[in-house]
C-alpha cells in the first residue's frame, strides 16, 4: 500500500458526530479541545471570522456618509414606507387623478402652442406658459373671429351695443309692414347681406324655398285611397266636435 | 458575535436619525464580514456587493425592528439577496461573452492561491472555504461570519434546517481532509 493510499484512509477516518459538527462551526470548540484532525478546521474557521483589516474599511467614510444622507433626505421616508400594495385603492386612485390632470395639462399646452384654442382660452394660455418660458402664439394669431380679449358683458364693444339699439329702434318706429319691415330689419342686421330684401319685391311676394320631396302629401293620399286630407274633419266628426287635432281646428 | 452588549438599541436608533457616528459602528462591526461573505461567492465584485448593500440598509433601516442578531440575520439576508441578483447578472453576461475567449482572465482572477504569499490568515482561509462545494462554502460562511443560527441559514437559502445541518457536516469534513491532504503533502517533499 503507497503513503498516499495511507492519507486517503487517514481521511476517511476522520469522524465527526453531529453535535461536534454544531459545536465546532459555531465557534464552541477551541482547536486544543477540537478532535482528532480537526483543530486546524478550528484554527481555520476562526481566521475566517478574524479581525478585520484596515483595507476592508478602506470604503467606510464614503459609504457611511452617503447612508447618513439617505437617512436624513426628506425623501427617505419614501424609501423607508412599508411595502408597496398591490391593492389599487389607497395609492391608485390620487396617481390616476394626478395623471389625468398632467394629461389635460399636456393637452391644453399642446393646443395652445398650436394656436388652436378660442382666442380667450388661447390668450390665458398664452400668458400662463409664458411664466414657464414656453412660448406660444398670442389670441389675434389664429385666433380668427373669437373674441380677443378675456372680459365681461360690461366690456363689450360699444358698436355691438348700438346696432343692437339700432334694430330695436327700426323694428318699432318703421312704417313698414309683413316682408318689407322683415326685409329692412334683417337687411340691417346682416350688414348688407341678407337677401330677404329682394325675395320680399319678388313677384311671388314670398321667398323661393325649393323643397327636396313634393311628392309628400300625394303619397299621403293615394295610400290612404284619398282620405289623408281629411283626416282632421274625419276626427272632428267622431268626437262629436271636441277634437282638436289639425291645422284647421277651431280655437 | 456581542459587539454592542446593552447599547445596540440606542446605536440603531441613532443610526436611524442619519447619525453618521451610528452608523459607523455599525459599519465597522457588520461590513468586514458581509465583504468577506460576498468577496468569497463573487471574488471580483465583493466589494460593490457590499457597497449596495449598505445602501439598502438605508433604504430599510427605519422600518427594521429587533436585537442585534436579527439586525445580523437581515444583514446577510440582503447581502444574499445581492449575491442572488448578481449571479443572475453574471449568467446572462456570461451567455453574451461565451463566444469569446476568457480562459486566461478566469483562470488568472479566480485563482485561489494567487497572492498566497502575502495573504493573511483570514485570506487564506477564506480560499481554503472558497474551494468547497459552493453550497457548502455558502452555508460554512453564512454560520460562520454571519454569526447565524441553522434555522437563519435554512431560511436565507431556502433550505430545510436537515439540509443545512448535512451541507455543513460535508463543509467540516472535507475542510479537515483539505488540511490534512496539505500537511501530507508538505511532509512528502
Amino acid at each position: 500500500m503507497s503513503r498516499w493510499s495511507d492519507l486517503e484512509d487517514e481521511m476517511h477516518e476522520l469522524p465527526l458526530d453531529p453535535n461536534t459538527a454544531e459545536r465546532l462551526i459555531a465557534g464552541a470548540i477551541a482547536p486544543e479541545d477540537a478532535p482528532p484532525g480537526y483543530a486546524n478546521v478550528a484554527r481555520l474557521l476562526e481566521a475566517v471570522a478574524g479581525e478585520a483589516s484596515p483595507e476592508e474599511l478602506v470604503r467606510e467614510p464614503e459609504t457611511v456618509k452617503i447612508v447618513a444622507a439617505a437617512m436624513r433626505s426628506p425623501s427617505h421616508n419614501h424609501l423607508a414606507s412599508p411595502k408597496r400594495s398591490f391593492m389599487p385603492s389607497a395609492l391608485t386612485r390620487p396617481r390616476m387623478t394626478a395623471a389625468a390632470a398632467a394629461a389635460a395639462l399636456v393637452c391644453s399646452a399642446s393646443l395652445a402652442v398650436a394656436g388652436a384654442l378660442p382666442g380667450a382660452a388661447q390668450d390665458i394660455a398664452s400668458s400662463m406658459l409664458e411664466k414657464v418660458g414656453i412660448s406660444v402664439p398670442g389670441p389675434n394669431e389664429n385666433a380668427g373671429t373669437h373674441p380677443n380679449e378675456r372680459g365681461n358683458s360690461s366690456t363689450v364693444a360699444p358698436s355691438t351695443a348700438g346696432k343692437g339699439a339700432e334694430i330695436s329702434d327700426l323694428a318699432t318706429t318703421t312704417d313698414r309692414t309683413g316682408l318689407e319691415k322683415g326685409a329692412a330689419i334683417s337687411d340691417l342686421a346682416s350688414g348688407g347681406k341678407s337677401q330677404a330684401a329682394e325675395h320680399a319685391s319678388s313677384p311671388g311676394g314670398a321667398a323661393v324655398v325649393e323643397t327636396p320631396n313634393s311628392g309628400g302629401a300625394g303619397t299621403a293620399d293615394m295610400m290612404s285611397g284619398g282620405q289623408s286630407s281629411n283626416g282632421t274633419s274625419t276626427a272632428d266628426t267622431a268626437s262629436n266636435g271636441h277634437s282638436s287635432a289639425g291645422s284647421g281646428n277651431r280655437p | 458575535m456581542m459587539a454592542f452588549p446593552g447599547k445596540f438599541k440606542s446605536i440603531l436608533a441613532a443610526a436611524s436619525e442619519g447619525a453618521e457616528w451610528a452608523i459607523a459602528e455599525l459599519y465597522r462591526e457588520f461590513h468586514p464580514n458581509v465583504l468577506r461573505y460576498l468577496r468569497t461567492q463573487a471574488p471580483a465584485d465583493g466589494e460593490d456587493l457590499a457597497s449596495q448593500v449598505w445602501i439598502d440598509v438605508a433604504a430599510g433601516l427605519a422600518r427594521f425592528s429587533g436585537d442585534q442578531a436579527a439586525f445580523r440575520h437581515w444583514l446577510f439576508t440582503i447581502a444574499r439577496r445581492r449575491l442572488v441578483d448578481f449571479r443572475r447578472r453574471e449568467m446572462r453576461r456570461r451567455a453574451v461573452l461565451d463566444s469569446l475567449d476568457r480562459s486566461f482572465a478566469t483562470a488568472h482572477s479566480l485563482d485561489p492561491e494567487l497572492h498566497a504569499l502575502d495573504a493573511s490568515d483570514t485570506e487564506i482561509a477564506l480560499r481554503r472555504v472558497a474551494r468547497l462545494p459552493p453550497d457548502q462554502a455558502e452555508v460554512v460562511l453564512l454560520r460562520v461570519l454571519g454569526g447565524l443560527d441553522v434555522a437563519a441559514v435554512a431560511a436565507i437559502l431556502d433550505k430545510s434546517p436537515g439540509a443545512v445541518r448535512v451541507l455543513q457536516h460535508r463543509a467540516l469534513k472535507r475542510l479537515a481532509e483539505q488540511v490534512e491532504t496539505e500537511r501530507a503533502e508538505r511532509v512528502t517533499r
